[in-house]
């Protein structure tokens, strides 16, 4: 079987759009698992439902992991689906994350045209997709991710969390209709800056209001995965107590969003 | 045909490697082939050998720890450096030194072949002075004249004329040596790069996201191309510029990003094994080269059915792209544009998926098929010409 297109909708059910009809008409596609640390399944059976070149599968109980999707071949053989499809629709991507769930499903593409599904645990978090250094601030924009939206307009807090140090800091943050923004003001940082660490690390997270959890503020939506070698944002200067404090947006090796503070000496706040 | 290619080091990775290895693969399928290896630094070849095609290796490159060990003498020669090469070439010392220079005069002496491809202006001139004239002795050049060193170009004045052909990229290479050497008047030949075998991926052209890819360095112009992404960031903010590729000036392109306020903007993705699956993500490529001895990308771009926007650079672009069909050229540092250009493809999908169609149509002059097929015309027929 060959895909010319292929998607994972919101109801996890994938829907293949097939270069032609298939010889043999298959009743069930095979995942199989890709082998990793040694590890070989046989694979699992799915129904599929086939209407001319259109196919969907639905792979709601698929278990977390990186399955190759297998189908009849020419001669009816079980052989890998090949897919033209490079695997990303950014638009489905944000349409995907915008409902409550705990399992997320992405479609690859193997450099040799092989089709795979993977198949990860989630968990809510708030998905970034603005971050705005600006004079002693910082703006962020996004919206929930894998949570509830709760309509119209909330007030919600971002809790900045000290990393190994433990200190809280709070400013407010706007939700509406699932759309979260908020400008982090960067002083209360430097106010609590602890010298004894260098550098400051703290992790925000959406929280309060109508949220019944705290979520992270992180970037996982789109196919870019380590965004901390990739992905960079003007640090702030702020003078402080004499001195300047540089305070930057990164991206963890996690793809979380986070503040780093370090307190510069005379030298290289001047520069 | 009996076909041998003469190449600096089959073993290892980069750009000749790979057409070279392609296009060996492709020819054995009709045809006896060899790959002579100047060096060899590991067990095994990198870009994976057609079992048909023959590798042999001259000697192993002197810091190989792995290498079988050789004759004090042996070691002595692979320490001395070649003289009569113009220093460009000479000091790539694993590849060029007196033991795989002797090596090399021996296995050309008792070549097996009807036709020598040397694939470097090192081996082109070393093939212009060992190589037996029994054997049809093409050079092929991937640097366009006006950029080799003086010392290449003076070697080649003097020893190109022995060869009895060269192929280059493009037309205007061709031009070049034609009018700077003292050659037959269809002595170069333009013969394009071919795209690797196996399937393409094919874009849907629906992500907002501008692709462009090659060495982080100078000569690709990335700064002229992120002032070129601000201006269409400024107008199209949810658009976004995927760099792929690593070099010298990323702490400096990343400083470039920040100054222009395309933090959210654009990524520095790095290398990645896997370009057609990047490409086929992005709607538009964007060429902002100064020079292009060829424009690789492009073709890759081209087969994944995504249209660009590129420099009128020499030499490559101008004789790939066909402006308004498959892609737009603006004139080389045209900043605005460039800007204009990726705009007018931004702004209007249905033009994308015209320009899209017309560049798959384009690949298919670079597919492994019909550059093999281009090259063996072409040998079969300077063959001829000899009987």
């Amino acid at each position: 079987m060959r895909a010319r297109r292929n998607r994972v909708g919101p109801d996890d059910v994938l829907h293949l759009e097939l270069a032609e009809e298939p010889p043999v008409r298959p009743d069930r596609l095979l995942l199989r698992p890709v082998p990793e640390h040694g590890d070989t399944g046989t694979g699992l059976p799915v129904p599929v439902r086939l209407r001319g070149t259109r196919a969907s599968a639905d792979l709601g109980g698929l278990p977390a992991g990186l399955w190759e999707v297998c189908g009849p071949d020419g001669g009816g053989r079980t052989a890998p689906v090949r897919t033209e499809d490079p695997g990303l629709n950014l638009a489905d991507r944000y349409g995907y994350i915008a409902r409550p769930r705990s399992r997320d499903l992405r479609v690859l593409r193997t450099p040799d045209g092989r089709l795979r599904v993977q198949v990860a645990e989630v968990r809510p978090y708030a998905e970034v997709e603005l971050v705005r250094s600006r004079e002693e601030t910082v703006a962020v924009r996004g919206e929930l991710a894998f949570a509830a939206r709760p309509p119209g307009r909330h007030r919600v807090r971002i809790v900045l969390r000290q990393r190994h140090v433990g200190t809280e800091l709070a400013c407010g943050a706007l939700l509406d209709d699932g759309a979260f923004s908020a400008e982090i003001p960067l002083r209360p940082l430097a106010d609590a800056h602890a010298e004894e660490r260098g550098k400051n690390l703290w992790d925000p997270v959406l929280a309060g209001g109508p949220l019944n959890a705290e979520l992270r503020l992180a970037s996982r939506a789109d196919d870019i995965a380590g965004k901390k070698q990739r992905i960079g944002f003007r640090p702030v200067r702020l003078p402080h107590g004499g001195r300047t404090m540089r305070i930057t947006p990164y991206y963890t090796v996690h793809d979380d969003l986070s503040l780093a503070a370090t307190a510069l000496d005379r030298a290289e706040g001047a520069r | 045909m009996r076909i041998a290619f003469l190449i600096a080091n089959a073993f290892a990775m980069g750009g000749t490697v790979r057409t070279t290895v392609n296009l060996a693969n492709s020819l054995a399928e009709r045809h006896e082939v060899e790959i002579i290896s100047m060096a060899r630094h590991c067990d095994r070849p990198f870009f994976p050998l057609d079992p048909r095609v023959r590798l042999r290796a001259m000697a192993p490159t002197p810091d190989w720890s792995g290498a079988p060990p050789g004759s004090w003498l042996d070691r002595r020669r692979a320490r001395r450096p070649v003289r009569w090469l113009p220093p460009t070439e000479a000091k790539r010392q694993g590849v060029f030194n007196a033991r795989t220079e002797r090596a090399l005069r021996r296995t050309l002496r008792g070549l097996d072949a009807d036709v020598l491809v040397s694939t470097r202006p090192g081996l082109n001139l070393a093939a212009a002075r060992f190589a037996p004239r029994r054997l049809l002795r093409v050079g092929q050049e991937h640097i366009h004249w006006g950029n080799h060193s003086d010392g290449v170009r003076l070697a080649a004045r003097l020893l190109y004329p022995r060869l009895d052909a060269l192929t280059v990229l493009t037309e205007a290479d061709r031009r070049a040596y034609q009018r700077d050497l003292r050659v037959p008047p269809d002595w170069a030949v333009r013969i394009p790069n071919a795209l690797p075998g196996g399937d393409f991926p094919r874009a849907p052209l629906e992500n907002p996201i501008v692709v462009a890819a090659g060495r982080l360095g100078p000569e690709k112009g990335y700064d002229k191309l992120l002032d070129a992404f601000a201006l269409v960031a400024a107008e199209r903010p949810e658009w976004r510029l995927r760099l792929y590729g690593q070099g010298g000036l990323e702490n400096r392109l990343r400083r470039r990003i920040q100054r222009l306020g395309l933090d959210n903007n654009a990524a520095i993705m790095k290398r990645t094994d896997d370009l057609p699956g990047e490409l086929a993500k992005g709607s538009v490529l964007a060429v902002s080269s100064r020079v292009e001895g060829f424009g690789m990308t492009i073709i890759e771009s081209f087969a994944c059915g995504v249209p660009v926007v590129s420099f009128d650079c020499p030499h490559g672009p101008g004789e790939i792209i066909t402006h308004g069909a498959d892609g737009l050229l603006v004139p080389p540092g045209d900043v605005q544009g460039l800007a204009a250009g990726l705009l007018r493809l931004i702004d209007d999908p249905a033009l994308r998926t015209r320009m899209g169609a017309a560049a798959l149509a384009a690949a298919e002059d670079y597919r492994p098929a019909a550059v093999t097929a281009r090259w063996e015309e072409f040998l079969a027929e300077r063959l001829s010409r000899r009987r």
